[in-house]
């Protein structure tokens, strides 16, 4: 499947994403997706709906966490699923822009 | 907490300073900011009780703007505009 | 560390320029280095809470989304100066209901509470 990519690695046209797309993108980042991973990506798709931005960090886990409960909400878990900068990874691979005011 | 105000336009600029100037803080015009002397004198000569006025020198000089109602406001150049930042705890610039 | 309070005046009206945009920008990037932040509504700025807006016909984001959000990232509220709502005519009940309002010399006096006030 050919996807054109920023340079960055998200996805230009975000209305090319579905599930099939979000399996090649989280396997280029060397993320095997689970239905934990799916839980996740869901709810931040729900946010972009809902607030027309991919969050950072801060927003992210307390979407999560208001969403899901502390179990979920919080870094250690999310740095889990998507290592080391999970605001950034879970937006790429849920195919969002990437995250506004992501230092 | 003194605060150095800059306006640099008359209308909602100026109006929101006035708004929210404290006693004790200064007010710089800038740029068009200095037609206020024209514009609105009665007001620089109530605000002035409370508020040190200052004008830049190189904008009222190069709109030709004088002080015609001789208030007693003070021509500062960009150093001494320097030395107003430094004497106030914060700068907040209306445009 | 002490904590440095931030306010963000946001004093231009949502679709003229960037203005009202980078105030939120400004706000949330404060918001995010765990400052304590906090925005201001005044002047046309006003016009940004109105509900409603719907900006799907220009190329623009809609701003209501990103107030509805700010709560997320730590910015509880969002203060409204009265007067610039009643020299607009404008009431309450048509603003995004995330604000409190700053009657009088409110916006003044909660200015001189913060250490970095910054004006967009």
């Amino acid at each position: 499947m050919d996807l054109t990519l920023d340079k960055d690695g998200y996805l230009l046209d975000t209305t090319e994403w579905n599930r099939e797309v979000a399996v090649q993108l989280a396997c280029d980042s060397g993320v095997e997706l689970t239905d934990e991973h799916w839980q996740i990506l869901d709810l931040l798709r729900t946010f972009y709906q809902n607030f027309e931005h991919a969050p950072n960090q801060r927003p992210f886990v307390k979407y999560v966490a208001n969403h899901l409960g502390k179990d979920k909400g919080n870094s250690l878990y999310l740095m889990k699923l998507f290592p080391e900068s999970p605001a950034k990874l879970a937006a790429k691979i849920a195919g969002l822009p990437r995250p506004t005011n992501c230092f | 907490m003194a605060t150095l105000h800059t306006v640099n336009k008359n209308g909602q600029p100026l109006e929101l300073c006035l708004r929210v100037v404290n006693k004790g803080d200064s007010l710089l015009l800038i740029e068009d900011g200095v037609y206020a002397l024209f514009e609105v004198p009665d007001i620089l000569a109530e605000l002035i009780k409370d508020v040190s006025l200052y004008v830049l020198e190189a904008d009222v000089l190069a709109r030709g703007v004088s002080n015609r109602n001789e208030l007693e406001i003070e021509l500062v150049d960009y150093q001494g505009f320097v030395s107003l930042t430094e004497t106030n705890e914060k700068t907040l610039s209306w445009f | 560390m002490s904590q440095t309070s931030v306010c963000i005046i946001s004093s231009q009206s949502p679709y003229r320029g960037q203005g009202a945009r980078e105030a939120l920008d400004a706000a949330l990037v404060s918001a995010s280095y765990d400052l304590p932040t906090s925005l201001v509504l005044m002047g046309d700025g006003v016009y940004q809470l109105l509900d409603h807006q719907a900006p799907d016909q220009l190329p623009r984001k809609n701003l209501l989304a990103m107030f509805k959000s700010l709560e997320l990232y730590g910015i509880d509220t969002v203060y409204v100066d009265s007067e610039s709502l009643a020299e607009r005519g404008l009431e309450s009940e048509q603003l995004l209901p995330v604000y409190t309002l700053l009657e009088g010399d409110g916006v003044a006096t909660f200015l001189a509470t913060q250490a970095k006030v910054l004006n967009f």
